[in-house]
């Protein structure tokens, strides 16, 4: 057991994938996820400082909770007739470790702080070398790091209010083919690959909550603002391929140099609200809603020293989930878990492509927890099951870059997290 | 509770392994192999394609070009580049721009000092999609990089040193275009025209055949040979109003000996509609010849050029001591007879508000039956190479000198092929008797558009080349200025040696 949980920390700073609708992920414990994320009227353990801060306020002693979600998935596309020809190209395997590790503490009987390090937005996309759209994207991967003190309040045995500052650091790494040429209708021969690659300056950011909880019934409310990354100075670097077109890649070498790039990147304000019922003091549910302001990811704007700046137009749209998780606790110590999700895609069909290729998507979760006193584990999985979606319409492709063809995605989670009491 | 931990962590592998997605059917998209060709089409060529009118490359002149009239007519003129250049326009003389039309008058619009700085999409990251060069010719298209060799269009389209030296050829071949229309060769003979029928300037047809194949081989590279190609063949040079403006005014003089038809003495005058006609000056039965270089070997046309030395000047009028000796030696007048006759003469020529000057039309601004033959052949021979090598390729190709023809023997929705002092409403033709105008280019784009839409499932729509009507309305046509024939004239006339 030692040496496993010594492994989640190892891989912890290799986070991020696309999970959630857009490049939201919500998976920052094996307990909280295993229930579908529906936690947000629950304080079961120290995940509640990323779920719901107020919930600190229902948790006694000192805890520390920590854990890792490893993840992989795959996105098959075949391209649109004619214009791609049927094509058939796939993501490269690729494994994913976001964390959510989490220290709290309650300092009297109606004030408790903790601080969370989680990932709640990145994706990552990478497709082989030879895949057509990456004049589009062939790599795309956002990781995020949300550092969030946080307080709480008990204003009554039933209620408390709960929320702190959000310190969030990224990075970001992007890989297109380069056609110096690309322009309306062609996209002109490849000659090269761009990398992009850079991390943020600190935004900052905050989270509101409260949790009103009786003996069987709760709810829970969370706010989480947006946050704004700046990159200044990222690295743009250019290879080229010496068997490409000589004139193009002469051209290129001759106008295309290594340089800096800015940008940006706005992760998105979302709102969780929810209830939590025990049916029975052994069964529990809840269902939540949640809600993304993703309108303010509008566009991903390169903005370069020399070279013209390159806009990729997003145009998110905000987007609803539904979560709904039961729980079941067989024995003192055995827990058993399972969840659905419903979550619906802010992509909007002209920005659904190799950079992203989101869907709306239905998750299953199920897992367990065993309790040995002072220490909890907690394991699980969930199936992200991503619906089938093209960018053709009624025959009529609407990709804005013309990289029409439909896409295919599942994704695999396996949630492991440790819980230690560390003082009562 | 390990045994457990490690149970779920390889069934959730196992199932990772086994949940993976599948390849979705492929999208059909509402289009077909040929509306796909029409995604990205450039162009490569001369002037013609260029848009280049009235002796100038200029944006509102290049806002007419066919590519572009076709790229309105699919929806995509706002993504259809092209090397836009600002008022007052570049010409091919240094420093002077194109030609307008004020108060009935051709005229220059305006001198400017450095042709790059009018290049206003200069910074274009990728090639024009109109890669039309005014004055390349097919071995330009082929091997010429920039305007060392004195064309400065070439440093304006091509833009090199920037684009690492690539030709016309390879710029068109790095855009990856799925449709690539092609009109080049005119040039090969049209300079010889344009000089007054200088035929050391025509192309070897050896040479044209191997350049050409050379040139449609390349082409067909593209895309791995998935490249749509649509061919313009070379329309009759002679059949242009810079050459056949003053046809009218051919005579034969038996009086004088002369039994083959010769340019004579003739007057300008505006008819009723505004046009000028060229009216050869009957003076009491006969005609006197104009004075030409070439008179010997039987001059067919004279050049537009002319018409502004003759009329300010009286270039080609005979003086009295021509008129006299020719009365002696070719009428058999006697010496006080033809004296007299001759100061009559030019009396009546005087108060006809002509000069006669005694200096003859030099060679250059004259073309002579023979001339023409050789330049008709040159023409012809080139379109048989062109047929050939399409015919072979499969490649769709646009008469365009039948739709010349077709101007000039019947017009073509309304439009003639005469020169704009003759017919200012219907002509078909820009300032410089050479170039198409706006309704000119729609004519061109409309018999393009024809052989877009032979495809069964290609349906572009057909121009409205009428809505260009009009273009020289203004007070009534009057002359081509000295000045501004001062301009045309270096553009095409090359010294004959």
């Amino acid at each position: 057991m030692h040496k496993l949980v010594t492994g989640f920390f190892i891989c912890t700073l290799s986070a991020g994938m696309l999970i959630g609708g857009g490049f939201n992920l919500y998976e920052f414990g094996a307990r909280s996820s295993t229930l579908g994320g529906a936690v947000v009227a629950q304080a079961y353990d120290a995940s509640t400082i990323f779920y719901n801060p107020s919930g600190l306020a229902f948790l006694p002693g000192t805890n520390f909770y920590g854990g890792v979600t490893l993840i992989t998935s795959t996105a098959k596309y075949t391209g649109a007739q004619p214009t791609w020809g049927g094509a058939e190209h796939e993501t490269e395997s690729q494994w994913f470790s976001p964390i959510g590790i989490y220290l709290s503490h309650q300092f009297s009987g109606r004030f408790s702080a903790g601080i969370g390090v989680t990932n709640p937005f990145g994706l990552g996309v990478k497709w082989a070398d030879d895949f057509p759209g990456d004049y589009i994207s062939r790599k795309s991967q956002i990781i995020s790091y949300y550092f969030s003190p946080v307080f709480a309040f008990k204003i009554t045995p039933e209620l408390s209010i709960g929320g702190g500052p959000d310190f969030v650091y990224s990075s970001v790494d992007l890989i297109q083919g380069l056609y110096p040429f690309k322009g309306p209708g062609s996209t002109g021969p490849e000659v090269g690959s761009a990398e992009l690659e850079g991390g943020s300056g600190v935004g900052v950011g905050f989270s509101a909550s409260a949790m009103y909880k009786t003996e069987r019934a709760a709810i829970g409310f969370l706010y989480r603002h947006k946050v704004t990354n700046k990159y200044d100075n990222g690295d743009a670097t250019f290879t080229y391929d010496e068997n490409a077109d000589p004139n193009a890649l002469a051209f290129a070498k001759q106008n295309i140099t290594d340089q800096k790039v800015n940008t940006e990147v706005t992760f998105p304000n979302f709102l969780s609200i929810g209830a939590h019922y025990l049916l029975t003091p052994q069964f529990g549910v809840e269902v939540d809603v949640m809600w993304f302001r993703w309108e303010v990811v509008n566009e991903l704007a390169l903005d370069f020293e020399t070279l013209p700046t390159t806009v990729l137009n997003l145009d998110y749209e905000n987007s609803w989930q539904v979560r709904v998780g039961a729980h079941y606790e067989a024995t003192e110590k055995l827990s058993f878990r399972a969840g659905y999700i419903y979550d619906q895609t802010p992509q909007p069909l002209k920005s659904m492509g190799p950079l992203l290729p989101d869907a709306k998507r239905n998750d299953f979760t199920a897992g367990i927890g065993y309790n040995f006193g002072r220490v909890q584990v907690d394991a699980g999985y969930m199936l992200v099951n991503f619906l089938e979606r093209s960018t053709v319409e009624d025959g009529v492709g609407k990709n804005e870059n013309n990289f029409d063809g439909a896409y295919d995605t599942d994704a695999n989670l396996i949630f492991l997290s440790l819980g230690i009491n560390l003082k009562k | 509770m390990k045994k457990i931990i490690t149970s779920i962590v390889i069934t959730g592998l196992l199932i990772s392994i086994a949940c993976t997605p599948k390849y979705p059917d492929a999208p059909q998209l509402n289009i077909t192999q040929n509306q796909l060709a029409l995604s990205k089409i450039v162009y490569i060529g001369n002037s013609l394609t260029a848009g280049f009118q009235s002796a100038g490359l200029v944006k509102d002149f290049q806002e007419h070009s066919y590519p572009y009239l076709i790229a309105k007519q699919l929806g995509k003129a706002d993504v259809f580049e092209q090397p836009l250049i600002a008022e007052p326009g570049i010409s091919s003389t240094p420093g002077v721009g194109a030609l307008d039309f004020v108060n009935g008058q051709i005229v220059p619009r305006g001198t400017y000092t450095n042709p790059l700085a009018l290049l206003l999409n200069a910074t274009l990251p990728r090639p024009y999609d109109n890669l039309g060069v005014p004055g390349a010719d097919l071995n330009d298209a082929l091997n010429t990089v920039d305007g060392t060799g004195g064309n400065p269009f070439f440093d304006l389209v091509l833009r090199n040193p920037n684009f690492a030296g690539m030709t016309q050829l390879e710029q068109v071949v790095s855009s990856l275009p799925s449709l690539v229309v092609v009109w080049v060769g005119n040039n090969d003979v049209l300079g010889s025209a344009l000089a007054g029928g200088d035929l050391t300037q025509i192309t070897p047809a050896g040479d044209f055949q191997t350049k050409y194949a050379t040139l449609l081989t390349e082409l067909g590279k593209i895309r791995d040979g998935n490249v749509g190609i649509i061919i313009l063949n070379i329309p009759n040079v002679t059949d242009i109003p810079y050459v056949n403006v003053l046809d009218n005014i051919l005579r034969t003089i038996p009086l004088l000996g002369i039994n083959n038809p010769v340019p004579v003495v003739f007057k300008t005058e505006a008819n009723a509609v505004g046009g000028v006609d060229f009216v050869p000056v009957d003076f009491g039965g006969f005609y006197l010849p104009l004075l030409t270089d070439e008179f010997t070997s039987g001059v067919s046309h004279v050049l537009v050029p002319t018409l502004s030395e003759y009329q300010s000047n009286g270039l080609g009028v005979p003086d009295s001591a021509i008129i006299a000796a020719t009365l002696i030696t070719q009428a058999g007048f006697d010496t006080a007879t033809a004296a007299g006759t001759a100061q009559q003469l030019v009396a009546g020529m005087i108060q006809a508000g002509l000069t006669p000057s005694g200096n003859s039309i030099p060679g250059n601004l004259t073309i002579t039956a023979a001339e023409e033959a050789a330049i008709g052949s040159a023409v012809s021979g080139f379109n048989q190479i062109i047929s050939g090598i399409a015919g072979v390729a499969g490649i769709p190709t646009v008469n365009a000198n039948q739709l010349l023809s077709d101007l000039n023997s019947n017009g073509i929705g309304g439009y003639t092929g005469k020169f704009i002092l003759s017919d200012p409403v219907n002509t078909a033709f820009s300032l410089d008797g050479v170039h198409p105008n706006n309704g000119g280019n729609a004519i061109v784009a409309n018999a393009i558009i024809d052989v877009m839409n032979s495809f069964p499932d290609i349906q572009i729509p057909k121009i409205d080349a009428g809505q260009y009507k009009g273009q020289y309305v203004g007070k009534p046509a009057a002359k081509i200025s000295l000045e501004a024939a001062t301009l045309v004239k270096p553009l095409f006339v090359k010294e004959k040696n």
